[in-house]
C-alpha cells in the first residue's frame, strides 16, 4: 500500500504546465518510494498536441534497488478518448549507495521502452465520468510495454474544484510464454482539488 | 473482472488458435505459485557424483514432438568425446505437453545421461502436462550441490517468478562458500531495446538482478530465445543458450559447456552444423 501526493500548476490557458509527485510505500519497502516531475507544452494553434518531458524515480529499501527514468511523451486529447505515444529511458541501479541517487543514468541494464496510453471515455458527463485505458506510463509508473497495463476507471465531481476518482489495473506477465498470468492488481483512490474548477 | 477475463481469452484464443494442443490450457494451467509449492514438496534429483573437476553442459528448447528433428545424437558423441558428465535443460523439454512427447523426451533425455531440468511455457500446453511433467522428471524448483558448485534451477515457465519462488531463491542463493549458478527457462536480460522475451514484471527484475547481484552468483541460464546471446553485467554472466532443435534457432545452435576445476569455473560455447 502506499501514499502519494501530488501537485501541478497550468498557464497560458493550458498552453503549458508543471506537475509533480511524490509516493510512499507503508508496508514493504517502507518509506520513499519514487517521485515524479513532469513539464508539458501544447503544440499548435489551436493545440492539438502536447508535448511532456517526464521524469521517474522509484526506489525499493529492502532490496537496495533503485530506478530513474526520463521520457518524451506526444499526448493526443479529446473529451472522450485520449492516445500518447512516446519513448523512455529507464536506468536501475543497484547497490546502497545508488538506489537512491536522482541524477545516475548510466549502467548496463538500462533500456529503452516504447510508451503508450489509450484511453477512451464513453460515459461522460458534468457529474461523472466511467472510461477503459491502456496505458504503461502513469506519473509514478513506467511499465515495460508488453505487460500491456489496462483497467477501468471512474471519477465523480464533487463541488466545482473538487473530484474523487478510482481505477483498477492489471497486466499481463510473459506475453510470449501464451500463457496468461495477470500482473498484480493495483487499484487507486483519490481526491483532486483544483483551484480554477476540475475539467471532467 | 470477470469480462475483462473474456476480453483476454477471445484474444488470446484467436492469436493462439492452431498453436497449442490445447487452447484452455492459456487459461487453466496451475500457476506459479501452486507449481513452486508442489516441487517444493517433492524431493529434489541426487546430484551427480563428480568431484570437484568436471564438464557440464547446459540446453534448452529442444522442443520433442516437433517435427524439425534435434541435436541430442550429436550431442551424445560429445558427451564422450569431451567428458561430459551431466546435462542441464532449460525448459520447453516437448513442444505441446502431452503425455507421448513426455514419454519420447524421457527416453531421448535417459539415453544421454544423468539430466537436471526445468520447466518452459510449452512444456504446459496440454491438460495435466504439469502432473505428466512432474512424473516424468519431478520437481521444477530445487537446487543442488556438484562439488563447489551450487545450481539452482526455479520454474519461470510462464514469464514469472512468484512470492513463493523469490523467498525460496532468496534462502538458496545465501550460500555465499559455493560457485552458484541458476538456471531457468525466461531470460532475465534481452538487449537495451527489449522484446517480449524476457521476464516481464519490472519489479520482479529489478528484485531479481539484485538478488544476483547481492549474492555474487556467477551466471544466469535460460532458454526460451532461440539463439546464443551472452552479456556480463555487475559481474554476474546472463546466458541465453539457443537451442538444440534444428530449424528453430535463428542463430547457430548449440550447447553452453562448463568446466568446473574446484573454485574456479569456465565456460565455452559449443556450435553445431549441419
Amino acid at each position: 500500500m502506499v501514499f502519494a501526493a501530488g501537485a501541478g500548476l497550468m498557464e497560458g490557458a493550458g498552453r503549458w504546465g508543471f506537475d509533480a509527485g511524490v509516493y510512499f510505500n507503508l508496508f514493504d519497502n517502507s518509506g520513499l518510494g519514487g517521485y515524479a516531475f513532469r513539464g508539458q507544452m501544447g503544440l499548435g494553434r489551436p493545440k492539438k498536441i502536447v508535448l511532456c518531458l517526464g521524469y521517474q524515480h522509484e526506489e525499493w529499501r529492502d532490496w537496495l534497488v533503485g530506478e530513474n527514468r526520463a521520457y518524451l511523451l506526444f499526448e493526443f486529447r479529446k473529451e472522450w478518448f485520449a492516445l500518447d505515444a512516446g519513448i523512455g529511458r529507464r536506468a536501475p541501479f543497484f547497490d546502497r549507495r545508488g538506489y537512491c541517487l536522482p541524477w545516475w543514468f548510466s549502467g548496463a541494464t538500462g533500456e529503452w521502452n516504447l510508451l503508450y496510453r489509450v484511453e477512451c471515455w464513453p460515459v461522460r458527463n458534468k457529474r461523472f465520468g466511467f472510461g477503459l485505458f491502456l496505458a504503461n506510463i502513469s506519473r509514478h509508473q513506467m511499465y515495460n510495454p508488453q505487460m500491456f497495463p489496462g483497467g477501468i476507471a471512474g471519477v465523480y465531481r464533487l463541488t466545482t474544484g473538487m473530484t474523487v476518482f478510482g481505477d483498477i489495473q492489471s497486466g499481463i506477465k510473459g506475453l510470449s510464454a501464451a500463457l496468461f498470468s495477470p500482473a498484480e492488481v493495483r487499484l487507486r483512490l483519490g481526491m483532486n482539488i483544483a483551484r480554477a474548477g476540475v475539467r471532467l | 473482472m470477470r469480462w475483462l477475463k473474456s476480453v483476454f481469452r477471445g484474444f488470446f484464443t484467436l492469436l493462439l488458435a492452431g498453436c497449442l494442443a490445447d487452447n484452455e490450457q492459456v487459461f487453466l494451467h496451475p500457476d506459479v505459485e501452486q507449481r513452486v509449492q508442489e516441487s517444493l514438496r517433492l524431493e529434489p534429483p541426487l546430484p551427480p557424483a563428480c568431484g570437484d573437476t568436471f564438464e557440464f553442459a547446459v540446453f534448452g528448447d529442444i522442443h520433442i514432438g516437433k517435427r524439425v528433428g534435434g541435436y541430442l545424437e550429436d550431442l551424445r558423441r560429445h558427451r564422450d568425446s569431451l567428458g561430459i558428465r551431466f546435462f542441464c535443460v532449460l525448459g520447453d523439454i516437448t513442444e505441446n505437453g502431452t503425455v507421448s512427447e513426455y514419454d519420447s523426451a524421457y527416453r531421448a533425455l535417459g539415453a544421454l545421461g544423468p539430466t537436471y531440468l526445468t520447466v518452459g511455457n510449452h512444456d504446459l500446453y496440454s491438460r495435466g502436462s504439469w502432473e505428466d511433467y512432474k512424473r516424468h522428471f519431478g520437481p521444477a524448483t530445487y537446487a543442488l550441490k556438484v562439488g563447489r558448485l551450487k545450481l539452482i534451477f526455479f520454474d519461470t515457465a510462464e514469464g514469472e517468478v512468484g512470492a513463493t519462488q523469490f523467498d525460496w531463491l532468496t534462502d538458496e542463493l545465501d550460500d555465499t562458500a559455493s560457485v552458484q549458478l541458476v538456471l531457468t527457462h525466461f531470460p532475465l536480460y534481452d538487449g537495451s531495446t527489449p522484446g517480449i522475451f524476457r521476464l516481464g514484471s519490472y519489479t520482479e527484475r529489478l528484485k531479481l538482478f539484485s538478488l544476483l547481484r547481492k549474492n555474487r552468483v556467477y551466471g544466469y541460464c535460460a532458454g526460451h530465445i532461440h539463439g546464443w546471446r551472452h552479456i556480463e553485467l555487475d559481474g554476474v554472466h546472463h546466458f541465453t543458450v539457443g537451442t538444440m532443435s534444428r530449424a528453430l534457432d535463428f542463430g547457430m545452435p548449440g550447447y553452453l559447456l562448463f568446466h568446473c576445476r574446484g573454485d574456479s569455473i569456465d565456460w565455452e560455447f559449443v556450435r553445431f552444423c549441419d
